[in-house]
């Protein structure tokens, strides 16, 4: 079996990515200072190789970039840090802020609620019932206790604060059932 | 001042091996690849790579005499 330019490419990204990750650790963890160095410079070189190599796989359309960032989703977390990393008015029974035109924006993975709050113990973007991805916060909309009951069985989309042992999702299990 | 740490030998030996292994592979695919410039990226990586050998087994080598 032939491997095609395009997995090639793919591969040797793949490996230039994993060698420069391995030469910052080890670099980091080098007392001897020309050792350190030497280290960093081939990291350099590395990180200027897979440089190239991604125009390359970009030119020829084996690779696929990732999109602009949408300009509002800048802005809105822009002003997240702008004002400190705070919220400016914490949204009552769980996360989000008052919007410039009233109501509680509540946001969580991509899933919006706008002009409302969530319910009291629905954890936002999942339908009650339904499980939840893995990921940390997952839990934002619910009420304090959620965490501790929804961490260790699968989280909670109702009810929050009780245990509940969510059939839809599954810890170590990266997928929806 | 050569001297080398018990963690440094360590991480000489995986960064080396890593650095032998990516130099064979990269001289294996220059050979497959058909396109010209991916071609010349795999040769000159090949030719970094071992440098890269010979550099920090020189190291090694001044660890030894040390």
């Amino acid at each position: 079996m032939n491997f095609s330019d395009k997995d090639i490419a793919s591969d040797l990204m793949a490996m230039c990515k994993h060698a420069a990750q391995d030469l910052t650790r080890v670099a980091a963890e080098c007392s001897n200072e020309n050792l350190r160095r030497t280290i960093r410079q081939m990291r350099d070189q590395g990180e200027q190789a897979h440089n190239q190599l991604t125009n390359i796989t970009v030119r020829n359309n084996w690779y696929l970039p990732a999109a602009p960032a949408d300009h509002q989703e800048v802005r809105r977390v822009e002003s997240f840090y702008a004002r400190g990393g705070e919220y400016q008015t914490p949204a009552p029974g769980g996360y989000g802020y008052r919007t410039e035109t009233g109501g509680y924006r509540t946001e969580n993975y991509g899933y919006r609620h706008e002009g409302g709050m969530a319910r009291p113990g629905e954890a936002y973007g999942v339908r009650p019932g339904e499980g939840y991805g893995a990921g940390a916060g997952a839990n934002m909309g619910g009420v304090q206790g959620g965490f501790q009951g929804g961490f260790q069985g699968g989280y909670p989309t109702t009810n929050v604060g009780q245990r509940h042992e969510n059939p839809g999702y599954r810890q170590g299990h990266n997928e929806y059932r | 001042m050569p001297h080398l740490t018990t963690m440094e030998v360590n991480a000489l030996r995986e960064i080396i091996g890593e650095t032998q292994l990516k130099a064979k592979k990269l001289d294996i695919y220059m050979r497959q690849v058909n396109d010209q410039e991916l071609r010349d990226w795999c040769r000159r990586e090949a030719q970094t790579a071992d440098q890269g050998v010979r550099t920090l087994i020189g190291f090694l080598d001044e660890g030894v005499r040390y």
